[in-house]
């Protein structure tokens, strides 16, 4: 094979893992602090999407930049979905859980369904198709950018947990919540303010991508599959393991197009991740709990 | 300050406390004794909200705390260093501390409160950027009553400090806790080292499944023949 293809592979894999870093991230903390599986993430990423394009459709705003309204909005829908349904589950069994957020998912995915069809979307930025070219490789502008933001909205989160009082609050209440209900932190409040965080970054990884993705009502399944092993490799609830896994699986998927072709993708991904598991079955950086 | 009034809690179905009373009053020691089981941790635990209540209250200055969010306890002045530590083990040491002042008013004294602690315990600021999860027990212990001390507590619940620490480290913890007492930080201690925790107190009650079946001044108790009997040997 080629080198440049397979440098050309690695490229396409990394930029995509940088979307996949931002998606898992939030996904991550959601289940680090909340200590809840949200089904219901991908969604989150479809709405940023459906909000990035008709923002485009109806103002012409650049998807990216349109990341600056789905963010708050979806950071906002997390919130509220947490106030009035994930938080009354917290104390159930898990199996109460799930249910609320896969139902939460099937009802976004049929609310887009209605509203806006099954028909796939997309929008016509004037870069879409506009490449960097260094050697033999093609950097497409597009991913260029997505990946971007994506990198510098993970290390925000990453300097916001370590840096900022609210972080470190969070922090402490996904290490010991009882702990840090005796120092005074309301738990609720910071769970529910990692939910809006969370769905602010999905939301923010479906503007981005909107450039060169299409949107539909089911797509953020893909993309809440990829997120789910991303977590796992990374380590239950670690941010940085998440960032990492997000790259590892966009190299991963890239080569197993490239192999295997069309499907073999995920299939890649879900070896990489049992060979990770393997190694390290906490994943890559969570340490065992005794 | 604190006030206990026939006090019943425990888990699910199980009662550990059995109708206890005491009291702590303003900048005094209180010692709470009794073998393990006795319902100590789960008197100080019950007190924080972190126990099902059933019957009963508990008085903070005029407040019932019983009624009240368990969250909300540390703005009221009250810190509870839990049994077992809880740090946050990835965490530095300094950013425990820094938790430790979350509550508003705290906040605004933290720098303040963080040359403090490390005036008290000086071994915790050679590891300030050190995680928490790799400190040695005793400085473990010293972290933990640390982070309670940031809150600038008018009422500093301890549940067991010494456990776990070898005799030297004992008296370094108790001697920290003497220098709190002196500074006007009402204490309320849960120990199963009952010398050094009576010679610490002003007052002490000794738990018995659940029940208060002793009470007195720490020197009394420490004199008391049943004490030393039921609970030194000798």
């Amino acid at each position: 094979m080629h080198p440049e293809i397979v440098l050309q592979a690695l490229v396409n894999g990394v930029l995509m893992g940088g979307v996949y870093s931002l998606v898992s991230i939030g996904l991550t903390l959601i289940f680090g602090v909340v200590r809840i599986v949200n089904f219901a993430h991908g969604e989150f990423l479809m709405a940023g999407m459906y909000l990035t394009y008709w923002l485009w459709v109806l103002t012409r705003l650049d998807p990216v930049a349109a990341a600056l309204v789905t963010m708050p909005v979806l950071g906002g829908f997390g919130l509220l979905l947490f106030r009035v349904l994930i938080g009354r589950v917290l104390g159930a069994p898990d199996l109460a859980q799930i249910f609320l957020t896969v139902a939460i998912s099937l009802v976004l995915q049929n609310l887009a369904l209605l509203l806006f069809t099954a028909n796939y979307r997309s929008v016509t930025v004037e870069y879409a198709t506009a490449a960097l070219r260094v050697g033999g490789v093609a950097f497409s502008v597009a991913r260029l950018i997505a990946f971007g933001v994506a990198v510098v909205l993970s290390f925000l989160t990453g300097v916001f947990l370590t840096r900022t009082d609210l972080g470190r609050a969070m922090r402490a209440v996904a290490q010991d919540r009882e702990a840090a209900v005796l120092l005074g932190i309301d738990p609720n409040r910071i769970y529910g303010m990692a939910v809006a965080l969370g769905a602010a970054l999905a939301a923010a990884g479906g503007s981005v991508i909107m450039p060169y993705f299409y949107v539909f009502p089911t797509v953020g399944a893909s993309f809440v599959l990829m997120a789910f092993i991303v977590v796992i490799m990374g380590g239950l609830g670690n941010v940085t393991g998440a960032f990492l896994g997000g790259l590892i699986m966009g190299v991963a998927e890239s080569f197993g197009i490239l192999l295997v072709g069309g499907h073999g993708g995920v299939m890649v991904g879900f070896l990489v991740l049992v060979l990770v598991l393997m190694i390290r079955p906490h994943g890559l950086l969570a340490a065992p709990k005794g | 300050m604190l006030r206990i009034e026939g006090l019943e809690a425990g888990y699910g179905e199980v009662r550990v406390l059995h109708g206890i009373s005491l009291e702590v009053r303003e900048g005094e020691c209180v010692a709470l004794v009794g073998a393990n089981g006795a319902g100590k941790s789960t008197l100080l635990r019950a007190v924080s909200g972190m126990v099902r209540v059933l019957a009963g209250s508990v008085w903070f200055e005029g407040r019932d705390l019983t009624r009240m969010p368990p969250f909300h306890l540390a703005s009221l002045g009250i810190a509870h260093v839990p049994e077992g530590r809880r740090l946050f083990p990835e965490m530095t040491v300094e950013e425990n501390l820094m938790l430790g002042a979350w509550v508003e008013a705290a906040r605004r004294a933290r720098a303040e409160s963080l040359e403090r602690v490390y005036a008290l315990f000086p071994r915790l600021k050679e590891r300030r950027r050190q995680l928490a999860g790799t400190l040695s027990g005793g400085e473990q212990q010293m972290l933990a009553i640390g982070r309670g001390l940031m809150l600038r507590p008018r009422l500093l619940m301890l549940d067991e400090p010494s456990l776990g620490l070898s005799p030297r480290l004992v008296e370094d913890v108790f001697s920290g806790l003497q220098q709190i007492s002196v500074q006007g930080v009402s204490l309320l201690l849960a120990e199963q080292n009952i010398v050094q925790a009576l010679s610490l107190a002003n007052r002490a009650y000794v738990l018995e499944t659940g029940r208060v079946v002793m009470e007195g001044s720490g020197l009394e108790l420490l004199g008391s023949p049943r004490l030393r009997e039921a609970y030194l040997g000798v």
